[in-house]
């Protein structure tokens, strides 16, 4: 039984990982790019992890893999923040999809400080040329 | 006693919520990507937050960029907004106002 | 020596199958790019592939010391992507 479960795990975790990498490929631009390698994967990373802490059934390796877990699920949203942060500097073309976005000119692009409200930036001027 | 024993229940509570939100999350990503047609409308839009502690913020961030079709890209240096990606932004009102009633009412309660 | 294989030990196999797969189209991404960002996605991608795949070694090997490797890899593929999206952001200030 727990064979069965643990094989599924690990087959399901690799096809949502395929997916993610599938989401890279097929996906239209940078930021929902990155939608599908900070969920898809870091589950696909889960569900594996989980499928060797039930085959083995060791408390340590329950314990280690309980803890690469967490540090994945705790990592995957920073590293995506870092990235989409950069990539707005690098002033990536978005999806022509894309229909609003409320983040446009509030970055000051000289200093890297992100203004909370429209007019508030002291580069505003400088962007807008 | 009884406060310690309510949080913990609490802690568990939201650890499900947390993960029903990565389930439904990923099989609907899983959906878009494998579905040949992109049904998507991105966008980035502001939340505006209330005023939150650092382990707040975090989780607050994290349970955003880990459910269906959001991520956070930044927040404002003063902590007043988060700006986030979405997948579908059908309203950007209606989804300003799931994320403060639902997942920032829920921090607030837990953390 | 040869082990008997068992459910879990063919489960294993074709997960790294697919991983292989998958691992092929984070190189095309890898290699297609368009910009600077997509690549370092891509190589995040692939450590996270590789921690799969060697998730899945350990099972069909039945060596659980493999693990320790994934956790390392974990926290490099972190590492990395963190400092790449600050290298970007600092060089885009020069």
């Amino acid at each position: 039984m727990t064979e069965w479960i643990s094989a599924a795990l690990l087959i399901f975790g690799a096809l949502f990982m395929f997916i993610g990498a599938l989401g890279i490929v097929r996906l239209p631009d940078f930021f929902t790019r990155s939608h599908a390698a900070a969920k898809a994967t870091s589950f696909g990373a889960l569900l594996m992890l989980l499928a060797i802490a039930l085959h083995f059934a060791d408390p340590w390796i329950i314990f280690e893999s309980l803890l690469v877990i967490a540090f994945i699920y705790l990592t995957a949203p920073i590293a995506s923040h870092m990235l989409g942060r950069a990539a707005y500097f690098l002033n990536l073309p978005m999806w022509k999809g894309t229909h609003i976005d409320e983040l446009r000119n509030r970055y000051d692009m000289e200093k890297h400080t992100l203004a909370s409200g429209p007019g508030e930036a002291p580069g505003l001027r400088e962007a807008e040329k | 006693m009884s406060r310690v024993f309510r949080k913990i229940l609490q802690l568990i509570g939201f650890l499900f919520f947390y993960l029903k939100e990565v389930l439904l999350s990923n099989i609907r990503i899983a959906a878009d990507i494998l579905t040949p047609r992109h049904r998507m409308k991105p966008g980035v839009i502001a939340v505006p937050l209330e005023n939150l502690t650092d382990p707040q913020l975090l989780f607050l961030t994290n349970l955003v960029s880990m459910t269906p079709g959001t991520l956070c890209l930044d927040v404002s240096d003063d902590r007043k907004v988060l700006y986030i990606h979405a997948m579908y932004v059908e309203d950007a009102e209606q989804l300003r106002r799931e994320i403060k009633a639902g997942f920032e009412k829920k921090i607030l309660e837990v953390f | 020596m040869p082990v008997e294989l068992t459910l879990i030990h063919h489960a294993a196999r074709v997960a790294l199958l697919i991983l292989m797969a998958a691992m092929f189209l984070a190189l095309y991404r890898l290699v297609r790019g368009p910009n600077l960002p997509d690549r370092v996605i891509a190589l995040d991608l692939i450590a996270t592939l590789a921690l799969g795949m060697i998730v899945a070694y350990a099972i069909l090997t039945g060596q659980p010391v493999f693990l320790n490797a994934a956790v390392i890899l974990a926290l490099i593929a972190f590492l990395g992507t963190v400092a790449f999206a600050k290298y970007i952001e600092r060089r885009m200030s020069e």
